[in-house]
């Protein structure tokens, strides 16, 4: 073959063949790289996706204190358990425990003086007595009886007036007493403390952005899962779910349905800041799980996938599906 | 006859190297400016390619993929929510101005990755481990952020900058794509992201999905589009969108255009001209054969098996040398070069119009040639 | 005489032919008729543009002419159509031309084989009968030689052997010694007459090369567009 014998075919063929290598190198796209923990993937063929907070299945309490002031001592530390009036932190007390003293003080100068009171009206009595057993109209005058007895009766006015002195000193003192005794604030209920975010020798102010203190119930725990009002329409009641906490996407915990909240609501975006900022509106919808064979606390982001059903019924108008269903756990 | 038809093409070396040479000139030439033009056009949407994921959702109006329009934050789970979808992520991407510990100022591509998978992340890392951007403050640079931002000198594993006022550390370099705009691309956790970037409403950029296995990807984006709203892209269709961007709102288009359809013309013109001058002076041999008996219909099929040989071994040689070219300029990434098949294809299919084009006057030429021309 | 006895290879009758229009209008064949007899060697003589190319041109069927009739073997030229004329040229006609007009990039053997490689004969068989040929011009050992490493006179031998090669019926040579010195151009004349002439053959020779008048049969002086005269040469008393 004549061709072949032409050095200039050959280089055209090596050019074509380097060419179709260099294009087979160069165009082979490189696969996406392995995600570093797998992406949450849903278990159904149709779904609601949302995403969720782990809390507590009795809401959580922040703990307010009745006053501002300093706080002076903190009585627990994150996790521990605690009773119904157990005391939580102490606030600066010295003022009122000096005001106590004063009150305290005023007490037995008043109960002096009562005493001498009674003594003043012994006295009087006795005179009175005296007087009145003396028959003589020229020994005793009338005068003389009815200036005594007037004595006594003021002498017994005076009594009564220090006795009621007496009780309002007293009275002052257990102000006093109460007061203080409201600076160390208690456990509304039991519970175990989420969170404290005061330390002793800070200053407690009225209606802190960040509750001082979360007091919560985490034995029980529940999902809370927002859902885009655009797919409200899609969520039924009752439709099982099943969440999965970041990072662990292919460790599903199966959800059981609660309720659904009644009100939709602003969704916040849970990025951590103080500010939220407001998105969109979101339904919420509760499901009670069963604790996992790994740890979730309360508070954690989860990815929540509701099965819905396949055809969206848009002819007919459901019930409502906000009908409370809440089974006791 | 064929044998014939290659014996005189091949028998005249000078006149044969002369022609294989203006072919191949030709063809490299339009091989490579049209490679370098698509080398642009994939770096504009490097920032596409360098994500790597099939599915592309965010704000219908969506122009190209630099002009981030933010969506809602529920939207990952909207995204979620569709039939035939395996996963959806969210993506941030934003512009940020980052302060070197001397002083400088650098515009910075914000992209902020899903932190739990960390989909979106450069195959490639030159050093350092990508999964240490989980630590606190840490970030990842692309290598041409490391170039623009004044070389490895100034930028490397554990430099530590501020972008919007907040600490970043840098934790691993990777490889990618250059972009067009050559912007640096800083890579960090979408939820970190959030932290650096200035307060806005809505903050989610992008939403990054997958089709489930065994279901068409268009299908998936045309359920998305209709279920939510949003506007959905393959990744193909949102490399076009930004391909036609750019084509259209910048000069490129026009000025490479220009030079790439100049240099084709040029080039083709070169071509068929070497090619009919051959056959011009073959004219006289061409008589003879004619004389002899030969029919126009054989010396056609002589001309036209003399074309394409020619127009063949120049396409073969031109692609080859233009491919060199490529991979030894381009092959650190700093020069667009993007060889394609359709390029190679249509380079070959004008080459062999252009070649019959020249062949064919050379027949009519012939058709009309008195054979008496041989008794001159 | 034998020869006029037999019907003529070539018929010319009454051929006209003229180049351009209008003023510019030169009338080359002003009616020619001319006989060529089988095995016979004519010479075509005549000044310089008197015609003599043009007439060749027109009995090989290259050149269309405005006015006569020209029959080839028995065959009308102008009845034919084209394409069949050029087959009918392969097939019956081998030329010899002044310039030799070998291919340069083929070697003698497959520039001999070219007219039978038109005809369509495979290429081995082609080439064998091209050695045959140019064994009998005396070239058989130069077989493989380029056009170009050949001698003058060598090529036009090459040319000679390739006129042959399909055994034509009519063999015309335009000046085939023109470009050749005179030694040269007397051993392609020997040639000529000894190989090319046989009793089925024309062998048609245009000259104006007076030394080789002597190795054809008849002369025909064609002078301004006229046969002004055609005169037997040398041995034919005997004939």
């Amino acid at each position: 073959m004549i061709i072949a014998k032409r050095l200039s075919i050959w280089i055209a063929l090596l050019g074509v063949g380097f060419t179709i290598w260099a294009l087979l190198g160069a165009n082979k796209k490189d696969p996406m790289p392995t995600p570093i923990s797998e992406p949450p993937r849903s278990p159904y063929d149709h779904v609601v996706a949302a995403s969720g907070i782990i809390e507590a299945v009795n809401e959580n309490v922040r703990i307010a204190p009745p006053v501002a002031g300093l706080i002076t001592k903190m009585f627990v530390k994150v996790g521990d358990q605690v009773t119904t009036q157990a005391p939580l932190f102490q606030l600066d007390d010295r003022e009122l425990r000096a005001q106590l003293l004063t009150r305290e003080a005023a007490i037995p100068p008043l109960q002096a003086q009562i005493d001498e009171q009674n003594y003043k009206i012994g006295d009087l009595e006795t005179q009175l007595h005296r007087l009145q057993s003396v028959h003589d109209e020229r020994a005793v005058s009338e005068d003389d009886l009815k200036r005594t007895w007037y004595a006594l009766e003021m002498a017994k006015r005076g009594g009564q007036r220090l006795q009621a002195s007496l009780k309002q000193a007293m009275a002052q003192r257990d102000e006093a007493a109460i007061l203080l005794n409201r600076l160390t604030v208690r456990a509304p209920r039991s519970g175990t403390i989420l969170q404290i975010n005061v330390r002793a020798g800070e200053y407690a102010t009225l209606g802190p952005s960040e509750p001082l203190m979360l007091l919560g119930e985490t034995g029980q725990l529940q999902v809370r899962a927002d859902i885009d009002e655009v797919n409200a329409p899609l969520v039924t009641p009752q439709a099982g779910g099943t969440a999965s906490i970041k990072s662990l996407a292919d460790r599903k915990i199966p959800l059981t349905f609660v309720r659904i909240e009644p009100y939709v609501i602003p969704k916040k975006s849970l990025t951590g800041e103080n500010t939220e900022r407001v998105d969109t509106r979101v339904l919420q919808v509760i499901y009670r799980f069963e604790r996992p064979s790994f740890p979730v606390y309360a508070g954690q982001q989860v990815d929540v996938f509701i099965e819905r059903q396949p055809s969206r019924t848009t002819g007919e108008t459901p019930s409502s599906p906000v009908t409370p269903t809440e089974r006791p756990l | 006859m064929n044998y014939v038809a290659l014996k005189m093409l091949f028998g005249d070396r000078a006149k044969y190297l002369m022609l294989l040479c203006g072919l191949t000139f030709a063809v490299m030439l339009i091989v490579q400016q049209g490679s370098i033009f698509w080398g642009l056009m994939m770096w504009s949407q490097a920032n596409i390619s360098n994500l790597n994921v099939p599915i592309w959702v965010t704000d219908p109006g969506i122009a190209q993929v630099d002009e981030v329009k933010p969506i809602a934050s529920t939207g990952v789970d909207r995204v979620r929510s569709v039939d035939g979808v395996e996963w959806a992520v969210p993506l941030y991407k934003g512009l940020l101005r980052a302060r070197l510990a001397d002083g400088d100022y650098h515009q910075i591509t914000l992209t902020g990755l899903e932190s739990a998978t960390l989909i979106g992340r450069p195959a490639q890392i030159l050093e350092g481990r990508f999964e240490d951007i989980l630590q606190p403050d840490a970030v990842v640079l692309d290598q041409w952020a490391v170039e623009r931002m004044g070389g490895p000198a100034v930028v490397k594993v554990g430099t530590i900058f501020e972008l919007n006022d907040k600490l970043a550390r840098v934790v691993a370099i990777a490889k990618t794509q250059k972009s067009f705009t050559n912007i640096p691309v800083v890579y960090t956790t979408y939820e970190r992201a959030m932290r650096y970037v200035p307060r806005e409403r809505r903050t989610l950029s992008y939403v990054l999905a997958k089709a489930k296995d065994g279901v068409r990807v268009e299908d998936v984006v045309q359920r998305i589009r209709t279920q939510t709203g949003l506007g959905a892209f393959t990744e193909e269709e949102f490399g076009w969108k930004t391909i036609m961007w750019v084509l259209k709102n910048t000069g490129i288009g026009i000025n490479f255009g220009t030079t790439i359809l100049l240099g084709f013309i040029v080039g083709m013109a070169i071509a068929g001209q070497t090619f009919y001058l051959f056959t011009v002076e073959n004219l006289r041999q061409f008589g003879a054969l004619k004389a002899m008996g030969a029919s126009t219909f054989t010396l056609a099929r002589m001309i036209l098996l003399q074309a394409f040989t020619v127009g063949l071994t120049g396409y073969g040689v031109g692609i080859g040398l233009a491919t060199v070219f490529g991979f030894l300029t381009a092959s650190g990434g700093n020069l667009p070069f993007a060889e394609t098949w359709q390029l190679l294809l249509m380079v070959l299919v004008a080459l062999l119009a252009i070649c019959t084009f020249s062949a064919l006057i050379s027949i009519i030429k012939l058709a009309r040639l008195e054979p008496a021309i041989v008794f001159r | 005489m034998d020869h006029h006895s037999q019907s003529a290879a070539v018929r010319a009758r009454g051929i006209v032919k003229s180049f351009g229009t209008g003023d510019t209008q030169v009338t080359v064949l002003k009616g020619i008729d001319l006989d060529i007899y089988l095995g016979e060697l004519l010479l075509l003589v005549g000044e310089s543009g008197g015609g003599k190319t043009t007439l060749l041109s027109a009995i090989a069927g290259i050149l269309d002419i405005d006015a006569g009739d020209i029959d080839v073997l028995g065959v009308p030229l102008s009845a034919l159509p084209a394409g069949r004329r050029t087959q009918f040229r392969g097939q019956t006609m081998g030329f010899i031309y002044q310039q030799f007009n070998l291919l340069p990039a083929l070697t003698a053997a497959e520039n001999v084989a070219v007219p039978l490689l038109i005809q369509g004969v495979g290429r081995a068989e082609a080439l064998r009968r091209a050695r045959i040929l140019l064994d009998r011009v005396g070239l058989g050992e130069r077989a493989e030689f380029l056009p170009k490493n050949l001698s003058g006179g060598q090529q036009q031998r090459v040319a000679i052997a390739r006129a042959l090669v399909n055994e034509p019926r009519l063999l015309i040579c335009d000046e085939p010694t023109a470009a050749l010195d005179g030694p040269n151009g007397q051993k392609i004349m020997e040639l000529l007459r000894d190989v090319g002439r046989s009793p089925d053959r024309c062998v048609i020779v245009v000259t104006h090369d007076s030394r080789i008048f002597h190795f054809g049969d008849r002369m025909a002086n064609l002078t301004d567009g006229r046969i002004v005269g055609i005169e037997r040469i040398g041995q034919e008393g005997t004939v």
